[in-house]
Order: structure tokens, then C-alpha cells, then sequence
């Protein structure tokens, strides 16, 4: 527990429920401002750092394969739903709840309008079709009933991306990827925030382990040392996605990701600090600066930059999530980019 | 040797003949084809052959002997330098390192060759839709023979035996007339009808029957003996090119090598090869006389056949460029440009596929030329064959990507780890070669299917052992015995049993002036239940598989009157040593194959019949029909009332979204495939067994009337072919629809996640659209099928988005499908934005100039694509292909 940790609480329009969201980012208060979420209170309180329905299931809203960004070699990358990280730079917005929100592909869409018949009331037309998330209860009738969606299948004109399963049956279905990825490659745990799922992340990554297969986890950082200490015998990579830490406006991010990789370090852990290229967010002096002194100190010499993903705004436009920043321009990216390799580290770019 | 030692890429010689290619295939072809009036009309010919003088003229020789000479005249007139002008047949390319070109042809753009039937035959053909066109190709040669003792041994042996036979022959022609005049003599004394002319007549006709069996091999002989002798000329003739070229050429590297040539040509394929070079110059002349004399035959296992002469090349890399060389040669045919295409349709009406006038897809198979180079695998006695040839081969093709010859390569759970890997890289770097062929599956198919008929003594088995680990596949996919069957087969579509189960055997297809639909086979009732479905899906598949096996004998009392093989028989195992062609019988093991088309979608239809109609109860299964009929409501000038329209439209995204899908791993449409495939196989064996009682082995003397009236009843009114050719055929069973699916599926009414005559799936793999759990899902899907029973091939086409595609992904890939038991697999990488790309350019390019044309489609004429048959180029592919294609790149995500 960290005591400058600072939550609020919003209520998701979606849903109508009270979530809690850590606040983590440089001008939290003026982002909020433009968002439609509705900040309830703004208080001290521990740091939102387990689901709090967390049971033997696992919730995943992806599984990926063959990706060559998440990890060494070729990875298949299972996607966690949750997350308490809460980026304005998020891609995957719809990833941050218990449960995903409808996801609406306007491009899959031929405006039939037989989803309108939810008993819900969740899909109008007027004239065009506005889909209002706070009424859905995610039975999966408007996809059952949509010509262009198909239960649990991306790209759908409709779509609940949530699925719940057994951990058993998630390795089942992810193990023959692994072999198709050969022994350079191996699973990653992305999100939302993997380990928040603890328990399920901890037994998938065994299961990975005692199959030779080699394992990656991406994390913020956010979670308690504990969480880490626990998962470290399992892990062979931490993907450590840094975080806009200046030393000054979020002490928690100062001394709570220095706790973080201290706990690692001491198990001997291979760390690959991964760092988003968001300008005006990383490529602050204060910013890199500290990212710096923070790599210095745990001899952290290789940095993976991230590319900004050019798809960035997809799943807020589907999921009706409202955007946070708007899409930097390309100049900015490039500069940001030229910024990082202007420094001595030995980066390199997922790509 | 090791991969690395070899050249990666096209080096300048390679790269100017490849570019030369390009141009002429992206260009109009129209003007090579040969005309009629560029050869000499076999059957006005008056030269009979001086030494065995049976028949006045050629006109009057039997159909082999005619067509050997018209070979003889083909080849003649490929080097004829008034020809040439236009045809480009005697051409010496710049660089090249082989002689001898391909005529121009092709499996969609027909074939071009002497007339050698007379018009009699041309007429009683009329009714078996059976010519000179009808060559069936689709088999191999195993060229092992043909290197070690070159043509002119094989036309020593036809020698001997047309010196031994001649005196038979003519001994029998006395005998006969001999006969003849006896009869007619007691027919004069005694009046017809007695006792005493009978006998004189049985006399007659024994004694004919014997001389009409020495004939035919007397003229089986002396065809294959012109045939070998035509392809030496020819060899020789471009011996005789090459030397003149060299005279007139400065270069003193190139006139060195154009003076090997020719001392090359001079010796093969006349006398044995000795070096690389020599091997596949054989090859490549006798290749060139098969498909210039209509006879489409595949290249057979070229490792095994040439690492011999490999080993002994000091150097590699010229054996590359050498193979190199005989790709572009193979691939001369090309035809990169579809504006030119229609006034270069020589497709006759009989060409090829069984006795039904020609009804295959043409513009997809424009560039098909049924010639597939097959390696890796195992030897006959089951020790692993990679080889350093087949890593070359593997490269050579590689280096040139181009759609044709297209390459096979055998994989088993044993395979080098360097060849699994060679094979990723290929398929990496092509994007779509070479297909994989599996082993475990296809070995224990092929030899479970040759012990039909045949007692299990461990001889016999170890024989059968022997030919089935000696595999490979035709010029499309069939699994044939290397060098040693005659192959034949019969396609059926298994969604038009499905409409038949549910419309009393009739189509479902609308027809405004039928009431139900087209009556297609025998009427059942209204299903009242799934299970009554399925009955009666199995009686309708046994009438369509019972006709498709019949059929297959029938060929066979065809084919030696229009359409003989003399050079392709003459290497064929058994022929020689019957005397007979290959349509006579002649091959050591005849394999006759029953290809269903279109399980997937059979799948998914009555998956989606069983969840909706049957145990939901959601519809009727008069409701589904007549949606089905409507083609669910998607024609609106159809008349409808709008709760109708709704209703089937209520059906059509029920069964194309919310039911179970072929090859998604899916339990429920898994077990459903598992019941559709048993019961088509055991369709096929209970058709094997009444097709050979009718039509193969002689009856048991008290069934012979009753057995001869069910022969007649199917069309045949001839003796056992098992008497009259000693065929023993091997029935088999396979899936798949080769390039058909689009043709294919114009005759099938509407069905889950298809609109009425929309295709229907490519071969054995997910309707495109409707892959949910990526490649692997497939792949567990295939595991649950036991697939190693369909001997007639099996294979599942895959298209994976390009994204995230790394050698060593396919590595693993390719593994995956050998463990998981799948039959044969192609591989395309692509992505749906460069299909839709291609799609586009193509659909813009026929309004164009020609010259625009080409520029803009020239950018893709690298792209080849798997199109259920062989590889193609994609821009040539009519649109329908196209937007096919386009819906099929699976990114291989799972579910979320």
C-alpha cells in the first residue's frame, strides 16, 4: 500500500457501475476534464492492485499469434482483461474492465438494423445506429441476430470480446501455437493488466514452464512486490512498460516501480524496460531524465521502444470509449523517436 | 551438401531468360499457336513403314500406329524454321542451357496436334464425347529408365519383338484367311445356321482373336518404336539448330556452349546420360514430346531420379542453373495477360474427364499443364530419401518462382530436420511453394488400397509396401505409384446428395417450370428427423459414387480406340511387358479414384440443419427448402411476402453465423465431418465391389447371363476387363475439387454461408469467411477425420495473412500437419489488402490499353496463389477466383 497513490472513482457510462481507476498519468486532472467519465471523489487509497473477482477462471478479451513485438522470437500473446494502469495512450480501452463493453465495427456493419430488436433497447437507429452500452447485459442476442457477427469472433460487426474459461482450457488452446513458434519463441502475458488475474496468470505460467515453453509477462509496474515475488520463478521476461515518472509530481511511480525492479533484480529476473514512443509524455527532459537514472541503477542497458500504433483509436471508436489525447502527428512521433535514439542506450524498435 | 552451398536467387543468366518469360506471357500469345495447316495430315498420309508393311497406308494402320506418327509429325513440325516464325518452337534463347521448347497449350487453353482418327472415328466418338483430345494425362513418369538406357535400347526391345512377332502376325493372317474361306465355303454348301458352318465360324473367330491379340501388340511395338525413334530426331534436329547458332555467334563462351548443347542432343535421349547436365536435357526433350503430343504427364520423383548424376557434378551451382533452365522451359507456356486469352481457346469437346462433353473450369486452368516435380519422402524400402537433389530442386525453385512445374515435396514424422526447414524458407520466400505431401497419411492410404483384392501373404505385402512408400502425386494431386499405375478418376459434388436427402432426390436449385426441382436421383421421403437426413444422404451419395465408379471402367472400354499413349506407355511399367498401351490395359496396377467436392460445405449445411430445424426446432424442414429454393430472400424481384423474406433471411444468418463450421476444431461439426466421410468412403468400397462384379471379373459360369445383363444395363456390352486387359483395379477414395470449386458450385443451390451457385469450398479446407480458430483449429480438425484411408487425396488448402510469418512459424507449421495427420497441404501467404489490391488492378486493366494494361499488371506477376489444383498466377485468375481468394487469409487468431 502506497500512501500518494491516488484512485478515483468513475462511473462508467457503459455500465453504470462505480469503477475505481488509478490515476498514473502527468495531468490526470485536465485529461479528466475531457473525458465523459465522471470523477465521483479523488482520494488516498491503496492502489487498485487485484481483481477483485478473482477466481479460478481466466477472462482474456485476445489471444495473438505470432507476434514478433511481445518478447523474444515469435510469441503467442494472451491479452488479460483488466487493467489499473489506465493510459491515455491505451489501444486496447475496452481491456481496462471486468468485462469488455459491446464492440461495434461500423465498417462490418450493413445497417440492416436487426439488432434493433434488443430487448434491451441497446441499439437505436436514429438514423444512425447508437449503440447505448449502459443498457447492455451482454446476452450476445443483437450478434446472435446480426448477419455479419459470429459469437467470439473478431471482426464482427458486434462483438463481446470477454471470454471466460478455465486455465486448462487456455493452455490447451493456446500450447499448439507455442510449438508453432519453435523454442526461440514462447507466451506472453499482455493485458490489461496480466497479473491482476493473479492466480490464473500464476497457474498458466506454470503450466508454460513445466512445458519447457519460455515466458514473457507485460506489466506496469503498478502491482505490490509481492505480486512479483510470486511470479518471478515463472517468468524468464518482464516486458516492463515504463511509466511517465518525473521524481516529482507521482512519487508513487518513483519509489513504488524502483520497489518493483529492486524485488525483480534481486531474483535475478530478465528485465526489458519497454517504452512507449508518446510525445509530450516520454520525451520530456524531466521525463527521460529519470527514466535514465532509473535504467542506470538496475543496469538495465537494452530498451524497447514502442512504436505509437497507428490503429490507436480503433477500439474507443468501437467500444465508445470517449479518446483521451488525440493521435500525436507524425512529425512529433518522429521526433520523439529521434529524441530516444539520441540517447546512449542500446534500443531498438518493435516494429 | 548442405542448402547454404547453393545459390540463393536468380543470377544475370537465369534472370534475363526469366525476364524474356515474362514478357512474352504478359504479351498476346495468340499467333504461337500451332494451325492445322503447319503439319501433315497423318491420315492422308501414304508412306507405309517400309519394314513392317502390315496395311497398305497409315490411313488404314490402327489408332496407336497413327498416333505415333502424328508425334513424328508434331515434332517435325515444332522444328520446321516456317513454323518457327510464328510458334517460336525451334528457338535458342540467349543463355539458354537446354534445347527444345513447349508448343504452345494448356489444360484450359486445350491442345493443338496432328489429325491421326479418321472421320469414322471421329463420328462414333460423337457419342462418348471420346477423340484424340481426350488424353487423360494426369499420370508420372519415373525417368530412371529412360537415363540409365536411353531411347535407343527401348527401340531395340520393340525391335526384337516386332522380328518375333512378324512371322506370327502373318502366319495368323493366313490362318484367318485360311478360315475365312472354309466358312464362307460352308455357308455357300450348307446355308447359315448349321452345325457345320458354326463350327467353321468358331474356327474363324478364334483364330481372328488370336491375330487381332498379336496385332495389337505387333502395333503397340512398332508405335512405341516411331514414337522413341520421333523424339531422337528431334533431338537431333536441335542438335543441328544449336550448331548453327554457334556458327553465327561471336561469342566464344557462348558458342562453347552452344557446341555442348549439341553434342548433347546428340547423345540423349538416345543413349544413357551420364553427367547433371545430360540427365536433364533427356528429361527435358522427352518431357517436351509428352506434352507436345496432347499427353499432359508429370515429372515424377526428379531427386531420386537425378541425385545420382548430381553426386557426380563437381559443380553445384551449374547443376542449379541447369535446373533452372528446365523450370523456364516447363513454364514457357505461360500466359500472364487474360485479354489474350479467347483467340486462344483450343479446347475440343472432348478434351479430358470422363464421357461428358468438356465442363471444367477453362479460365482457371489457362496456366495448368499438369506437371508436378515431387522429392523428399522415402524409398521403396522405407529409408528416409532426402537428398542433395532435393534440396537443389527446392531451390532451383525457389530461385525462379514462377506457378509451374509445380513442386511436392514428402514429409514424415523422420524428415531431415534441414529439409522441414528448406521447405518453410521455400514457402517463406515464395509465398506459395511447395505444397506439402504427408506421409503418414498418404503411405498407409495408398497401401491399404492396393491390397484390395489381393491375399495378405507377406510377399504380397511387402510389395504393396514397397509401391505405396514409392508415391507421388500427378500433375495435379492425385497419389499415383511412381511410374508403374495408370491412373484414372471420377469428381462428384456431396452438396447435391444433400439437396437430394432433403428434396426427395431432387436439386434444390429453382426452376420455375419443375416443382420440387431437377430429379437427380432416386425420390426418399420428407426427412423427419436428422438421423432420416443422414439415411438418406447415404442413399443418395451411393447412387452419385455407384455412377462415378462405373464410369471409371467404362474409360477403359474406350480409350484405346481414340486416345492410345505409345510414348508415355513405353516406360510405363507392364506395357512393355504385355505388349499393350496403357489404354489397353497395359500398366502393371490400375488405380481408378472417387473425388467428393464439397464436404465443408456439406458440413456446414447440415450442421446447421441439425441445430436449427431438428433440436432447436426453430424451422421446418420444408421452411429451409423453400429458402433455400429462394436463395433465402436475396432476390428481390423474387415475389415475396415480407414475412417470408424475413424468415429466410432469420435462416440464412442462423446457418452462416450461428452454426457449428467445418474446420474450426469444433466438436459438433467435427463429429458430423467424421459420419460424412465414413459414409462416403464405405459409399466407395461397396461401389467397388458391384463395379468390378459388372464390369472387371469374370463371372462364375452360373451368374455370367445375369452379370452380362447388368454390364449391358450400364452401357457396356463387352467382355470382363479383367479377360480383356487384365485390369485389376484399385478403387479409391478422395476429397477434394481441384480448381472446380466455382464451376463446381454454379450447380449447388444455396447453403450456409453461400448464396445459390456461389462456390462452393476449395478442396478440403474452411469455406473462406469462416475460419474462426486459425490454421491449427483446422489442423486439430483434420486429426479427428482418420484421413489415411482416402488414397485418392486429401488436401487442404491454407492461406495465412502474411503478418507475423516467419520461417520458422511454417517450420513448425509443416510439422504440425504431418503429426496431425493431415493429407497434403498448400500454402499461400498473402493478405486480403493485396488480393482486393490485385482484384482491382485486374477489374481496371480490361478497360486499358494494352500497353497500360501490361504495366500495371506486370507489378504482380510474381504472385501465385494455390487455386485447389495447382499454383497459378493470380492475375491471371478470372474475378470469381479472385474475390475466392480474397475472403481467405486467415490471420490464424484464435477466438477471442
Amino acid at each position: 500500500m502506497k500512501n500518494n497513490d491516488v484512485i478515483c472513482w468513475v462511473l462508467s457510462p457503459e455500465f453504470g457501475m462505480l469503477i475505481k481507476r488509478c490515476r498514473n498519468r502527468i495531468g490526470d486532472a485536465n485529461h479528466l476534464k475531457n473525458s465523459n467519465t465522471t470523477a465521483l471523489s479523488t482520494m488516498h487509497t491503496p492502489l487498485y492492485t487485484s481483481d477483485p473477482r478473482d477466481s479460478e477462471d481466466v477472462r482474456i478479451f485476445d489471444i495473438g499469434v505470432f507476434s514478433k513485438c511481445d518478447g523474444p522470437g515469435v510469441r503467442t500473446v494472451v491479452y488479460f482483461q483488466g487493467c489499473n494502469a489506465d493510459c491515455d495512450w491505451c489501444h486496447s480501452p475496452h481491456s481496462r474492465l471486468h468485462r469488455s463493453p459491446l464492440l461495434y465495427n461500423v465498417n462490418a456493419c450493413i445497417g440492416c438494423g436487426r439488432c434493433g430488436s434488443c430487448e434491451n433497447a441497446v441499439h437505436s437507429f436514429t438514423p444512425t445506429h447508437r449503440v447505448d452500452r449502459s443498457l447492455c447485459k451482454r446476452c450476445g442476442m443483437c450478434i446472435e441476430r446480426c448477419p455479419r457477427s459470429t459469437h467470439n469472433v473478431k471482426g464482427s460487426a458486434l462483438h463481446l470480446a470477454t471470454t471466460t474459461m478455465s486455465v486448462a482450457s487456455l493452455f490447451e488452446q493456446i500450447a499448439p501455437y507455442t510449438r508453432l513458434s519453435g523454442a526461440s519463441g514462447g507466451v506472453t502475458l499482455s493485458g490489461g493488466e496480466a497479473l491482476l488475474q493473479r492466480s490464473a496468470a500464476l497457474e498458466l505460467l506454470s503450466l508454460c514452464k513445466q512445458r519447457g515453453i519460455h515466458t514473457a509477462v507485460e506489466t506496469s509496474g503498478l502491482l505490490p512486490t509481492e505480486t512479483y515475488r510470486a511470479a518471478a520463478p515463472w517468468v524468464d521476461l518482464w516486458l516492463f512498460g515504463m511509466r511517465v515518472i518525473t521524481g516529482e509530481n507521482h512519487p508513487r511511480h518513483d519509489t513504488h516501480i524502483d520497489a518493483v525492479l529492486s524485488e525483480l533484480s534481486s531474483v535475478s529476473a530478465r528485465i526489458l524496460p519497454r517504452i512507449p514512443l508518446i510525445p509530450t509524455f516520454f520525451d520530456r527532459e524531466d521525463v527521460i531524465e529519470s527514466l535514465l537514472r532509473l535504467l542506470n541503477r538496475y543496469n538495465l542497458e537494452e530498451v524497447c521502444l514502442n512504436p505509437w500504433n497507428r490503429d490507436y483509436d480503433l477500439f474507443y471508436k468501437q467500444s465508445g470509449i470517449p479518446l483521451r489525447m488525440p493521435p500525436p502527428t507524425d512529425d512529433a512521433i518522429e521526433s520523439c523517436r529521434k529524441r530516444f535514439a539520441s540517447l546512449n542506450l542500446n534500443l531498438y524498435e518493435n516494429n | 551438401m548442405k542448402t547454404t552451398e547453393l545459390r540463393n536467387g536468380m543470377n544475370p543468366r537465369i534472370k534475363v531468360l526469366y525476364d524474356q518469360l515474362i514478357d512474352r506471357a504478359m504479351g498476346d500469345r495468340s499467333e504461337e499457336w500451332f494451325t492445322p495447316e503447319m503439319f501433315d495430315d497423318v491420315v492422308k498420309e501414304k508412306k507405309p513403314d517400309s519394314r513392317f508393311a502390315l496395311w497398305s497406308s497409315i490411313e488404314n494402320c490402327s489408332v496407336i500406329v497413327r498416333r505415333a506418327v502424328a508425334i513424328d509429325r508434331m515434332l517435325i513440325a515444332m522444328t520446321d524454321p516456317r513454323n518457327d516464325i510464328k510458334t517460336r518452337t525451334a528457338e535458342i534463347q540467349d543463355g539458354d542451357l537446354l534445347l527444345g521448347n513447349m508448343p504452345m497449350g494448356s489444360n484450359g487453353l486445350g491442345k493443338m496436334f496432328p489429325r491421326f482418327l479418321n472421320d469414322d472415328e471421329l463420328r462414333a466418338g460423337s457419342i462418348t464425347n471420346r477423340n484424340a483430345a481426350s488424353l487423360f494425362g494426369h499420370n508420372t513418369m519415373n525417368y530412371e529408365e529412360l537415363l540409365r538406357d536411353g531411347l535407343n535400347k527401348k527401340i531395340k526391345t520393340c525391335s526384337e519383338r516386332l522380328d518375333e512377332l512378324s512371322p506370327i502376325v502373318n502366319e495368323g493372317k493366313k490362318r484367318v484367311k485360311s478360315c475365312r474361306a472354309k466358312y464362307e465355303k460352308a455357308c455357300a454348301k450348307y446355308g447359315h445356321d448349321t452345325p457345320e458352318v458354326q463350327t467353321s465360324l468358331y474356327e474363324l473367330r478364334k483364330e481372328d482373336g488370336i491375330l487381332i491379340g498379336n496385332k495389337r501388340k505387333f502395333d503397340f511395338y512398332w508405335s512405341v518404336k516411331l514414337a522413341c525413334q520421333a523424339v531422337i530426331d528431334y533431338a537431333g534436329r536441335f542438335a543441328d539448330l544449336a550448331e548453327r547458332k554457334a556458327a553465327s555467334t561471336r561469342d566464344e563462351k557462348r558458342v562453347a556452349e552452344l557446341m555442348e548443347m549439341a553434342r548433347i542432343a546428340r547423345k540423349v535421349p538416345a543413349l544413357p546420360a551420364e553427367s547433371f547436365h545430360e540427365a536433364m536435357q533427356s528429361i527435358c526433350f522427352f518431357h517436351i514430346a509428352l506434352h507436345a503430343s496432347m499427353n499432359f504427364i508429370s515429372l515424377g520423383r526428379l531427386d531420386q531420379v537425378l541425385n545420382p548424376f548430381l553426386e557426380k557434378e563437381s559443380d553445384k551451382d551449374k547443376a542449379l542453373e541447369v535446373f533452372e533452365c528446365f523450370i523456364l522451359k516447363c513454364a514457357r507456356r505461360l500466359n500472364l495477360n487474360n485479354k489474350y486469352l479467347v483467340a486462344q481457346d483450343h479446347v475440343d469437346y472432348a478434351t479430358v474427364l470422363g464421357t461428358h462433353p468438356y465442363y471444367i473450369d477453362q479460365k482457371a486452368g489457362v496456366n495448368n499443364f499438369l506437371q508436378n516435380i515431387i522429392v523428399g519422402g522415402i524409398k521403396p524400402d522405407g529409408t528416409d530419401a532426402t537428398n542433395s537433389c532435393t534440396f537443389l530442386i527446392l531451390q532451383a525453385i525457389e530461385n525462379v518462382n514462377l506457378s509451374t512445374p509445380g513442386i511436392y515435396v514428402r514429409v514424415h514424422r523422420n524428415s531431415p530436420e534441414a529439409l522441414v526447414r528448406k521447405v518453410a524458407t521455400s514457402i517463406y520466400h515464395t509465398k506459395n511453394n511447395p505444397s506439402v505431401l504427408n506421409d503418414e497419411v498418404m503411405i498407409p492410404s495408398l497401401y491399404n488400397a492396393l491390397m484390395q483384392d489381393e491375399e495378405p501373404t507377406p510377399e504380397m505385402c511387402a510389395k504393396m509396401q514397397e509401391l505405396a512408400n514409392d508415391y507421388c502425386v500427378d500433375g495435379c494431386w492425385e497419389p499415383i505409384l511412381n511410374g508403374k499405375s495408370d491412373w484414372t478418376f471420377g469428381m462428384m459434388v456431396g452438396m447435391l446428395a444433400v439437396e437430394c436427402a432433403l428434396n426427395q432426390g431432387a436439386s434444390l436449385q429453382k426452376d420455375d417450370a419443375l416443382f420440387r426441382g431437377a430429379k437427380v436421383a432416386p425420390t426418399t421421403p420428407v426427412p423427419q428427423s436428422f438421423e432420416d437426413v443422414m439415411n438418406y444422404l447415404n442413399m443418395h451419395l451411393q447412387f452419385f459414387v455407384d455412377q462415378s465408379v462405373m464410369s471409371l471402367f467404362l474409360y477403359y472400354t474406350i480409350d484405346e480406340n481414340a486416345a492410345p499413349s505409345p510414348l508415355f506407355s513405353a516406360y510405363l511399367e507392364g506395357c512393355m511387358e504385355k505388349g499393350r498401351d496403357k489404354a489397353s490395359g497395359g500398366a502393371n496396377h490400375n488405380i481408378g479414384g472417387v473425388v467428393i467436392g464439397s464436404v465443408p460445405d456439406m458440413v456446414n449445411q447440415l450442421a446447421a440443419i441439425r441445430r436449427w430445424v431438428y433440436e432447436k426446432r426453430k424451422y421446418t424442414i420444408e421452411e429451409v427448402c423453400e429458402a433455400i429454393r429462394e436463395n433465402f430472400g436475396t432476390d428481390n424481384s423474387s415475389p415475396l411476402t415480407p414475412q417470408k423474406r424475413a424468415l429466410y433471411e432469420d435462416i440464412r444468418i442462423d446457418f452462416d453465423t450461428n452454426s457449428p463450421k467445418f474446420g474450426n476444431n469444433d466438436d459438433e461439426a467435427d463429429s458430423l465431418t467424421r459420419k460424412i466421410l465414413d459414409m462416403f468412403y464405405d459409399c466407395v468400397q461397396r461401389s467397388a465391389v458391384f463395379g468390378k462384379r459388372l464390369f472387371q471379373d469374370p463371372a462364375p459360369e452360373s451368374e455370367w447371363r445375369k452379370i452380362a445383363a447388368l454390364r449391358a444395363l450400364a452401357g457396356y456390352t463387352g467382355l470382363p476387363l479383367g479377360w480383356t486387359f487384365q485390369i485389376k483395379m484399385k478403387v479409391t477414395a478422395g476429397i477434394g475439387t481441384f480448381e472446380q470449386y466455382n464451376w463446381q458450385g454454379r450447380g449447388a443451390a444455396a447453403s450456409a454461408n453461400r448464396l445459390n451457385g456461389a462456390p462452393i469450398a476449395p478442396n478440403f479446407s474452411p469455406a473462406p469467411g469462416t475460419t474462426r480458430s486459425g490454421v491449427i483449429g483446422t489442423f486439430n480438425s483434420l486429426s479427428k477425420l482418420k484421413l489415411e484411408r482416402f488414397a485418392a487425396g486429401v488436401i487442404t488448402d491454407v492461406c495465412i495473412h502474411d503478418e507475423g510469418v516467419t520461417e520458422e512459424v511454417l517450420t513448425q507449421l509443416v510439422r504440425e500437419f504431418v503429426v496431425n495427420k493431415g493429407g497434403m497441404m498448400t500454402v499461400a501467404i498473402g493478405t486480403r489488402a493485396k488480393y482486393e489490391e490485385i482484384y482491382e488492378a485486374a477489374a481496371q486493366a480490361a478497360t486499358l490499353s494494352d500497353e497500360v494494361a501490361v504495366a500495371l499488371l506486370s507489378r504482380y506477376a510474381h504472385i501465385n496463389v494455390r487455386i485447389g489444383g495447382w499454383q497459378t498466377p493470380f492475375i491471371t485468375l478470372p474475378l470469381d477466383h479472385m474475390r475466392n481468394y480474397i475472403d481467405r487469409p486467415t490471420t490464424v487468431e484464435h477466438a477471442s
